[in-house]
């Protein structure tokens, strides 16, 4: 028993990393409908310039959102610049752009820091939370601050203008345009927004996983299935679903003797597949419903 | 007074088909003008045309105001409302915020929640409705909700494409009604293409035939409808 509870405790831990990067990919889902699978690339390089400015010996409480920031604009930049020209392109179009933005990330950041790994300080200390406690200080902060992105999310979703013309605009790009929503711009948003918060999930990753090139290629993998369980068109949905895929996956390598270690990849698609065959919106993914 | 809106010689065209071949017409301050046609006659082109949702040539005089190079949002946020074919709700937003969504050009402020209240006034139905999803509404709400949302710009032009299409006897009635208020209590002009010519024609100040992208006739609503030619053809009997 104790041992189930174990698990359960540290695949909430791992979970709250695949929640992270769902968010980012539930965000840029809503901007452009599409997966963007150089997102994990985006982040890690986020977090390379922060472990850079750590090591230019600014506090980390300053890097943080000072990356955030960087993040934000890099992202909006990318949207202005590489895809704002190909708009009305098919979309294998838009999906080698993002295998050549997955490629130039991924090279430049071997090609600036090289490919050794390196060390990320947890801003939350190490340790467990506290003596005896089964979850670690690391952990627990991650988690936190996952719920708080999702919160401000939520809140700026619900509340802001700006953030109901983002709805607006994705729901129905025509329309949108007809009440003088720029809809170009609330892409770019969208780009901005889920760069910042994968730039927050990698550099909340790195102390777990350390820091290398290819850091975010399993973990974007379980944040995709976090998000397509939990169902791309809601962000609770994506971060309940990226806790149910570190779970999952926690107790099945704990549990079922022919998966171990080595297999735990493939239960993340597994679990896509299977939610795509059984409930295609997700858990909390909005069906669209219309009369007509 | 001059016309809020001046249309000469419109040309639009998707790839090799030509679909509008230089028409001109007007609409008054104030006042409502209808655009008749079959079906594929250029009656939505037309629309789409003036808003700059599709490449045209040609000169589109808005108050004044050259707006044949501006972009649909800089045309909008001049004050012209489009209630597109189909209606175009938000479908998976609710009632509320797509009437929020009308407002997105106008400073935020109490007016707007006041400007809710007054389409809530106008159509009863959605105030029951408006926290459901825009999308489970029967065809007529949702066509009351683009006209209301058009309303909540505080348009001075509204362009309408088919407001009866695909409603009822009853409800297409009930909107005209609607329409006609509109016109009397907001002052809103207003540019109504429709194939119902009857109802069109009893809203109407001035009226436009046209016919595969020309116009082939104008005049004022009565005359048209007493016309025998059009008579036959658009009011059937």
């Amino acid at each position: 028993m104790e041992l189930f509870i174990q698990q359960i405790v540290a695949g909430v831990a791992t979970g709250a990393i695949y929640a992270c990067v769902a968010l980012a990919v539930v965000m840029i889902y809503q901007a452009i409908h599409h997966l963007n699978f150089a997102q994990g690339e985006m982040a890690m390089f986020s977090t390379y310039i922060a472990w850079q400015m750590l090591q230019w010996g600014l506090p980390y409480w300053v890097v943080f959102p000072l990356v955030i920031l960087v993040s934000f604009v890099g992202g909006f930049a990318i949207e202005r610049i590489v895809f704002k020209p190909i708009e009305n392109a098919p979309v294998l179009s838009h999906i080698v752009i993002f295998i050549a933005l997955f490629a130039i990330f991924n090279s430049f950041a071997g090609f600036i820091w090289d490919f050794t790994i390196k060390a990320v300080p947890s801003p939350f200390g190490d340790g467990p939370l506290w003596e005896g406690a089964m979850i670690g200080k690391h952990q627990a902060g991650m988690i936190g601050v996952t719920l708080i992105v999702l919160l401000l999310l939520w809140g700026f979703f619900t509340f802001t203008r700006v953030g109901l013309a983002m709805r607006a605009a994705a729901v129905n790009p025509e329309s949108a345009r007809l009440v003088g929503i720029r809809v170009s711009m609330m892409t770019a948003l969208g780009w901005g927004m889920a760069s910042a918060i994968g730039a927050v999930a990698g550099m909340l990753i790195a102390p777990v996983v350390f820091l290398e090139p290819n850091m975010m290629l399993s973990i974007l993998l379980y944040g995709f299935a976090g998000a397509v369980l939990g169902g791309l068109t809601s962000p609770l949905g994506a971060v309940i679903g990226g806790f149910i895929v570190g779970v999952v996956e926690n107790l099945a390598g704990t549990y079922i003797p022919v998966i171990g270690g080595e297999l735990k990849l493939p239960i993340a698609l597994f679990l896509i597949v299977a939610v795509l065959l059984v409930k295609p919106a997700g858990l909390l993914g909005r069906r669209v419903v219309q009369r007509v | 007074m001059s016309p809020i809106l001046e249309v000469k010689g419109l040309e639009a065209s998707y790839g090799d088909l030509t679909v509008l071949r230089g028409i001109s017409f007007e609409v008054e301050q104030g006042g409502v003008a209808t655009l008749l046609g079959a079906n594929g006659a250029g009656k939505t082109t037309t629309l789409r045309a003036i808003c700059g949702m599709i490449r045209r040539k040609g000169e589109i005089t808005y108050d004044g105001e050259r707006i044949d190079r501006l972009s649909t949002e800089a045309i909008v946020r001049r004050g012209i409302a489009h209630v597109p074919e189909g209606r175009g709700t938000f479908t998976t937003l609710s009632v509320e915020e797509n009437l929020q969504l009308g407002a997105m050009t106008r400073p935020m402020g109490k007016d707007i929640s006041a400007d809710i209240e007054r389409c809530y006034h106008f159509f009863p139905r959605l105030k029951e409705r408006r926290t459901q999803q825009a999308g489970t509404l029967s065809g007529g709400e949702q066509q009351m909700l683009a006209i209301a949302r058009a309303l909540m710009l505080r348009p001075r032009l509204m362009l309408l494409d088919e407001p009866s299409f695909g409603l009822a006897p009853m409800i297409t009635k009930q909107i005209f009604d609607i329409l006609a208020d509109v016109k009397k209590e907001a002052g809103v002009s207003m540019l109504v293409v429709e194939q119902n010519a009857s109802l069109a024609l009893g809203i109407a100040d001035h009226a436009y035939l046209i016919e595969t992208g020309e116009i082939v006739m104008a005049g004022e609503a009565q005359t048209i409808r007493d016309d025998e030619g059009v008579r036959a053809a658009y009011l059937g009997y």
